[in-house]
């Protein structure tokens, strides 16, 4: 899939429509769930499953509206979000959209370099002098690593809420820039905009 | 072995898994009247009907389990908590469950605990730091007899795809004997082996 905003309103229609699909799809499993026998834990894993898909396809569909004017280099950043959360590594790495990321933060280490899925995972490895902090991408470059984010003071009742979380919602209250967070106790991967957290469903391949 | 076939009031989670499923519809109805391109919301919409999915696989599984488990031994309850809780962690299991055949022949190695089964102590021998992790925990009746062991591999050859050592293990043993092995992959996939079979019990796989 290339990283470009081109077919982006064909594909808000496609997501509509697959919705609606899928509520017929939950409604025959609905039926079926009522009569005796057939493959209940199947049938579940069948309607589990294709509701994952229509979760992937709309999380591409708004990180693409959101990243694609900004950066070409969004499936880079994808795959490397998808591989720290599947080594549980902890990850912050913010994309500066039009204001400016690097007022609203403590600056960390310039780096100047290309951006690489691979490069991206080396920072986060734990033991690497770069992983404590929040790395920020602007245009197609990582600008620097371990920058310290400004902390949201919203109080969360229903979930616990960690300190790099809070980092991620913080920055995205002051600037618009969008923010990816990777939990290091789960590898739950999730994005932070205008304020909100909101999770993150990758493609199993871009 | 068929797990519809398990013992154990199937109304009470066909008319839970219903509600649940029927909670899922609704909420999704709401959505699509106000569907709009720009609502990022969406996701978070998304995200709770996707913790929905992930409730009603736990239910059904625990139910399949202990309904399976309770047929060999009374701490079903606390064998089924484990294998969820190791699942979640994303730490492997092996553990063989006697029932009418003696398994010792064919298990070899081993460790003696001789212990009261409960979650934390499996949990404990499966520890990815744990001197045990990396063999099979036997447990006869309501006790853990023994960890560390080796099963013996199926010889059998499977073409749809790769089989790990602890896949070819549970189907090895209970080619042999009538154990229940239960299986819990890196990737949190669990399933049940018996008869020489591998049934998953897990949605996500």
């Amino acid at each position: 899939m290339e990283c470009s905003s081109e077919g982006l309103s064909e594909q808000s229609i496609d997501l509509r429509s697959r919705f609606l699909a899928f509520t017929d799809h939950a409604r025959a499993a609905l039926a079926s769930l009522n009569e005796d026998g057939g493959d209940l834990l199947g049938e579940l894993r069948h309607l589990s499953k294709s509701f994952a898909d229509i979760a992937r396809a709309a999380s591409t569909y708004h990180l693409t509206r959101l990243l694609s004017p900004y950066t070409g280099k969004c499936n880079e950043i994808f795959k490397a979000v998808r591989n720290l959360s599947s080594t549980r590594t902890g990850a912050l790495i913010v994309i500066q959209r039009e204001a400016s990321a690097e007022e609203r933060m403590t600056a960390g280490i310039p780096l100047g370099a290309e951006i690489t899925s691979t490069l991206l995972e080396s920072i986060f490895n734990v033991g690497s002098p770069l992983h404590d902090g929040a790395v920020l991408i602007r245009d197609d470059g990582i600008v620097s690593a371990a920058n310290v984010l400004p902390l949201t003071k919203k109080v969360y009742r229903t979930r616990k809420m960690g300190t790099r979380h809070r980092a991620a919602i913080g920055l995205s209250e002051h600037t618009d820039a969008l923010v990816f967070v990777v939990s290091e106790e789960t590898g739950t991967p999730s994005f932070a905009f205008d304020g909100f957290l909101y999770p993150f469903y990758f493609m199993d391949r871009e | 072995m068929e797990l519809n076939a398990v013992n154990g009031d199937f109304a009470s989670l066909r008319a839970e898994l219903a509600k649940m499923l029927t909670d899922i519809s609704e909420t999704l109805n709401v959505e699509l009247s106000q569907f709009e391109p720009g609502h990022i919301r969406l996701l978070n919409v998304i995200g709770d009907i996707s913790k929905k999915f992930a409730a009603m696989e736990s239910l059904t599984s625990t139910y399949y389990l202990e309904g399976l488990l309770s047929e060999h031994t009374a701490s079903n309850k606390e064998i089924s908590r484990a294998v969820h809780r190791l699942s979640s962690k994303g730490y492997a299991a092996l553990i063989v469950i006697e029932k009418n055949d003696s398994v010792l022949p064919y298990l070899s190695g081993g460790t003696p605990i001789q212990a009261r089964i409960s979650s934390q102590l499996l949990e404990t021998l499966f520890h990815p730091a744990s001197e045990f992790h990396e063999g099979a925990v036997l447990i006869q009746g309501e006790t853990i007899v023994s960890a560390d062991h080796s099963l013996p591999l199926t010889e059998e050859i499977f073409w749809d795809r790769m089989y790990d050592v602890r896949e070819l293990s549970a189907v090895g043993l209970t080619e042999r004997c009538d154990a229940l092995v239960l299986l819990v992959s890196d990737s949190g996939a669990t399933s049940v082996g018996s008869d020489g079979k591998l049934i998953p019990v897990s949605i996500s796989s």
